[in-house]
């Protein structure tokens, strides 16, 4: 509305101004809202004397007491290409700028000193927007990576979504919500199903370890999502729906209200799915049925609740955040009705229960000292229920088996901070940290049922630039854990800038995985099973290379971006289940695996068009034990392809996410011990999207298909041994499937 | 901008009411609605309880449709041959014992485990008599070294040695201890001819009653050894169905429909007296669960010769308990 409002005061403006001087007004091409602070250098062809000006918060220069009748101009702003231009006489003007193509406001923070853009980053670190995330129509974390290089993800019905990064499984991958750790791992995995992105701001992706900075875990990679905190002063409304065509119904709401220095926000949602089969159409509404076989789905269904609260302040230069966050998920597993008579089911539940409590602080102590601090509580709750269902009568009992029914529980306590300098005309800066986490977990099969361990480690680094164009940082990690010999990680990064528009990024890494509780605790004895925990085990360990280049070119309209990077990863001691004894199994470090690989990809920016384009190539090997060694790097490669067209006055926006997923080959041991090949067909999976806001951009519309190639489950295959050889079908996705997505978005500026 | 056309206006005000109406009223859990309960006609549907530890052994009988008699199955540890010519003897396979011939008979000689685990056979899953691990001890009288297996809980019960000294039309003088000589117990086992055998418990270091007389039961539910082959010889406890091993025969039809097997079927079918005939295969564990196989169909002839058919329907009881056979049979 208030460029409506501009222009009428400007039409005023223009029908009364003739005379010696001369208002321009100055908006943006985007979305022609005024632009405030633009700096104006006119002079006269003649003289070399400037007269300097600057446009007011509605975009207005009023250039009075011109000293000549022809004159040059430039008009400069950080945020817009700057224009040179000759202006006559005494007509007003309209002018709009044209943006930058690069935004300039993207920050990231995942092991930065202090935030900061991702040119500037000694790390690389790849940003996923609320743009991109809104233009895929994702409701939670797995439909982002979806799209990305580099990473595969799987599903299993009941444990839930899980990814690999660089070919290296997904229990050496750290996720965290604004630094803190995504607890609650089943089976080594977080469920990435269970990371909802309605309150996400953007997500930050650094390829290679980072334990440094966050210790286990953060091996193959670290996913940081960031989540919005402090906002412009205003109040908001947001009320936020989505239906995709397999029965996936989600609503969400929120509310908040900022002012200059404090902002309050909750966030509440609710997520229901109805569960899906192969045999299920496009679009399929549930209703009631007999209790037959029909009752079993391949993707099981799940309700999910979700509440966050953000109170935030700024007093000074620092931030104090305070979130809490309870997250609730059931999955229903309904069992195939039971032969002879199909007359009873085991159904099973699967309850989880999060809740999240942060307390940070970030910002300046003094004008060359920065901190971050972090408190944070999580509680993770997984119940397993199983019941014996009469389908006649549809009573049900709980089972008296004892390991039918099994709850986990895992208390996180984490308290990290640390100081670094922020000196910028020095060669030199550091950081200094500290990092305790206490973890307790209470189970069935957790040894005497209930473990604690606790992890305590100091880290630091220094930031070494012996040029302006150069970047050496070190870095070191030293702990002290209560249940198993932590190693010393150390990392050592350089970033270097080649010309106007390169930059060369190489790190040598150590990431590692310390023993889980229960790689070390779990217990399990009974008539048929004897598994224990291995409490002499040592941490998983890496060591990872990488190289990356960039390169980043402008012009007036059009921008390059092509990044090449490769790494190299050599994973020892990884822990593995195994034969100890005639009846005994346990946990051993056993396993070596190493992988590399080189991604390319290219965005181009040519005015309203975006487009992506990129391919990967990794490999990996695995030495199942010292006996069964594979001879070579299995590879797979992978292809993308993104389009996006912007038109910014329209509020329109349409997009197309393309991925192309090689065979992955892989080798396993059959129980007779020999080795044998296996692999996962290749797929192709593609999104589109179309996006509109109306009514002042007050209701925004997203209508898309997910899946346009119709992927549902993938062939696996086993060959070259005599047991096992044959096919397999892999749950991948849910076919193709139709989205629409309607928000409502309620705000005043003050 | 342009005021919102109150057509437009209305229609988006539709639209967004039936979106989320749709949004909240189809987002629920469909109840189900019950499927009708089978009839089960004239067929007796009839079950056991093991638990689900299997800590029982139940004898069961068809003409009766009765549980005749239940044990604990660490209640004995090894049975004698109760006919009065009879000199066998068996251990207790539900709790996966073996013995190992030491090749002495200096009783006192022999105090460890030395060659136990190269050497130590099992009992026979078919029930033969004629190969079980302790053989025909008459022949020079050695020192057998029992191991005496586990319980339901997995606890190993530890070692005995045992010597056998004589068998008479009327009983058996056995010699036993623990290793280390403790508890050392010369035993006299009488024979009843009306039991299959006589029982021996190295608990009370005593005689026990164990099966019921062997003219009252067809049928025990019990863990037993099954030897694997595949991939490698595995020897493992499973759970199943054994016959009594006097003059009881069965037979398997896994093609036949259960309600098309009749009394004309019988001549069709070669009946064995083995006793795992029935064995442990009815059921299979999927990974999660039990899966019954209903499909398989067992014709057993009861030691005053009537016919019955038989099929497995359930492994668990009704509060969703495994260790609880249920079957149907029916007289042919």
């Amino acid at each position: 509305m208030n460029w409506c409002v501009s222009l009428l005061a400007l039409a005023v403006i223009v029908l009364g101004n003739i005379g010696s001087t001369q208002t321009l007004t100055l908006v943006s091409l985007d979305n022609n809202e005024p632009v405030n602070g633009v700096k104006l250098k006119l002079w006269c062809p003649d003289s070399d004397e400037a007269h300097h000006y600057s446009s007011d918060p509605n975009g207005k220069i009023i250039l009075s007491d011109l000293p000549c009748s022809t004159y040059i101009v430039t008009l400069h702003h950080p945020k817009f290409e700057t224009i040179t231009d000759t202006l006559t006489g005494t007509i007003d003007r309209f002018i709009q700028l044209v943006p930058l193509l690069q935004d300039l406001d993207e920050v990231v923070v995942t092991a930065q000193y202090t935030p900061g853009s991702p040119e500037k980053s000694v790390h690389k670190v790849k940003v996923i927007d609320r743009k991109t995330i809104d233009a895929m129509g994702a409701v939670n974390l797995r439909d982002v990576l979806t799209n990305q290089l580099n990473i595969r993800l799987s599903q299993d019905n009941v444990l839930g979504s899980s990814m690999s990064l660089q070919g290296v499984s997904g229990q050496n991958v750290k996720i965290l919500i604004d630094g803190v750790a995504v607890t609650g791992r089943v089976n080594g995995n977080i469920d990435i199903s269970q990371i909802n992105m309605n309150n996400v701001e953007r997500i930050e992706v650094v390829e290679g370890p980072l334990s440094v900075n966050y210790g286990t875990d953060a091996l193959a990679g670290t996913i940081n999502i960031i989540t919005k905190k402090f906002e412009k002063p205003s109040s908001s409304a947001l009320v936020s729906s989505y239906y995709e065509s397999i029965g996936q119904y989600n609503l969400s709401g929120r509310l908040a209200h900022s002012t200059a220095k404090s902002t309050f926000s909750l966030v509440a949602g609710r997520n229901y799915f109805d569960g899906w089969k192969y045999e299920d159409k496009p679009f399929y509404i549930e209703e009631e049925k007999r209790a037959d076989s029909t009752r079993v789905k391949d993707w099981k269904p799940k309700e999910q609740y979700f509440t966050t609260l953000f109170i935030g302040r700024r007093i000074k230069d620092l931030k104090f955040g305070l979130t809490s966050d309870y997250f609730y998920e059931q999955i229903m597993n309904r069992g195939y009705p039971r032969l002879p008579y199909f007359e009873t089911a085991f159904d099973d539940y699967y309850t989880t229960h999060r809740f999240n409590n942060a307390f940070t602080v970030n910002g300046k102590l003094k004008a060359r000292l920065n901190t971050n601090l972090l408190f944070a509580y999580n509680y993770y709750e997984r119940i397993k229920n199983t019941y014996l269902k009469d389908l006649t009568t549809l009573n049900q009992v709980l089972t008296q088996t004892v390991s039918d029914q099994d709850t986990s529980q895992f208390l996180n306590f984490n308290a990290r901070g640390s100081i670094s300098t922020v000196r910028m005309e020095s060669k030199w800066n550091g950081e200094l940290g500290y990092d305790l986490q206490h973890e307790t977990g209470l189970g069935l099969r957790i040894k005497d049922g209930k473990q604690e361990i606790g992890d305590y480690a100091v880290f630091g680094s220094l930031e070494f630039r012996p040029t302006s164009k150069t970047i050496i940082r070190p870095g070191l990690r030293a702990m002290y854990n209560t249940a198993y010999a932590a190693p010393l990680v150390p990392s050592f990064n350089i970033k270097q800038e080649v010309g106007k528009h390169s930059v060369v990024r190489f790190s040598y890494a150590r990431g590692f995985r310390a023993p889980s509780l229960k790689d070390l605790y779990f217990y399990f004895v009974d008539i048929n099973h004897n598994i224990k925990g291995n409490e002499n085990l040592k941490a998983e360990y890496s060591h990872n290379f990488s190289l990356a280049f960039s390169t980043t070119f402008k012009t007036k309209s059009l921008l390059w971006k092509v990044e090449n990077s490769s790494f190299y990863n050599d994973i020892r001691n990884l822990i593995t289940l195994a034969q100890a004894t005639a009846i005994e199994y346990t946990y051993f470090n056993l396993e070596r695996f190493k992988s590399l690989g080189t991604q390319l990809q290219a965005e181009i920016t040519i005015k309203r068009v975006t487009a992506t384009v990129g391919g990967s190539y990794v490999g990996r090997y695995t030495a199942l034990s010292a006996n069964y060694t594979t001879a070579e790097f299995l590879f797979s490669p992978e292809g993308k392809l993104n389009l996006q067209y912007r038109w910014p006055e329209r509020d329109f926006t349409t997009s197309l996410f393309y991925k192309y997923t090689g065979k992955t080959p892989g080798v396993s041991i059959d129980e007779s011990g020999n080795l044998y090949n296996t692999s996962i067909s290749d797929y192709h999976t593609a999104d589109c999207s179309v996006s509109k806001s109306f009514w002042s951009k007050r209701l925004q519309l997203t209508v898309g298909a997910k899946n346009l190639f119709n992927v549902r489950n993938v062939v696996g295959v086993n060959s070259g041994s005599a047991h096992s050889a044959g096919g397999n079908s892999i749950p991948m996705a849910m076919g193709r499937t139709y989205f629409v997505k309607l928000d409502i978005n309620l705000t005043t500026t003050k | 901008m342009k005021a919102i056309n109150p057509v437009f206006r209305t229609f988006v005000g539709i639209f967004l009411i039936c979106f989320f109406a749709n949004l909240l009223l189809s987002s629920c859990e469909k109840n189900e609605l019950p499927i009708p309960k089978h009839d089960a006609g004239s067929v007796v549907t009839s079950s056991v309880s093991m638990e689900s530890n299997y800590k029982y052994q139940v004898y069961f009988d068809l003409k009766t449709n009765t549980v005749v008699g239940q044990n604990l199955k660490t209640s004995w540890d090894m049975g004698f041959e109760a006919t009065s010519n009879g000199y066998r003897i068996i251990l207790n396979e539900s709790k996966a014992m073996y013995a190992f011939n030491t090749g002495t008979s200096d009783f006192e000689s022999v105090t460890d485990t030395t060659g136990f685990a190269a050497g130590k056979k099992w009992d026979a899953s078919s029930g033969n008599l004629d190969s079980t691990a302790i053989g025909d001890w008459r022949i020079n009288h050695a020192v057998y070294i029992i191991d005496r297996g586990y319980s339901e809980t997995g606890t190993h019960q530890g070692f005995r040695k045992i010597k056998i000294v004589a068998s008479g039309e009327d009983s058996y003088t056995v010699h036993f201890a623990q290793l280390n000589g403790a508890g050392e117990t010369t035993l006299e086992i009488t024979k009843d001819s009306t039991y299959n055998f006589a029982f021996l418990s190295f608990a009370t270091s005593g005689v026990v009653m164990v099966e019921p007389p062997k003219a009252d039961w067809d049928l025990v539910f019990t863990q037993y050894i099954h030897v694997f082959y595949e991939p490698e010889l595995t020897v493992y406890l499973v759970t199943g169905c054994l016959l009594n091993r006097s003059e009881t025969r069965s037979a398997c039809d896994a093609q036949t429909p259960f309600s098309d097997i009749h009394f004309t079927s019988v001549p069709g079918y070669s009946f064995t007296t083995t006793c795992n005939a029935i064995g442990y295969d009815w059921k299979e564990f999927d990974g999660t669960q039990y899966i019954i196989h209903p499909e398989k169909n067992y014709i057993i002839q009861d030691r005053e010769g009537y016919y019955y058919k038989l099929h497995f329907i359930d492994f668990y009881n009704d509060q969703g308990v495994k260790g609880y056979p249920k079957f149907e049979f029916q007289q042919l």
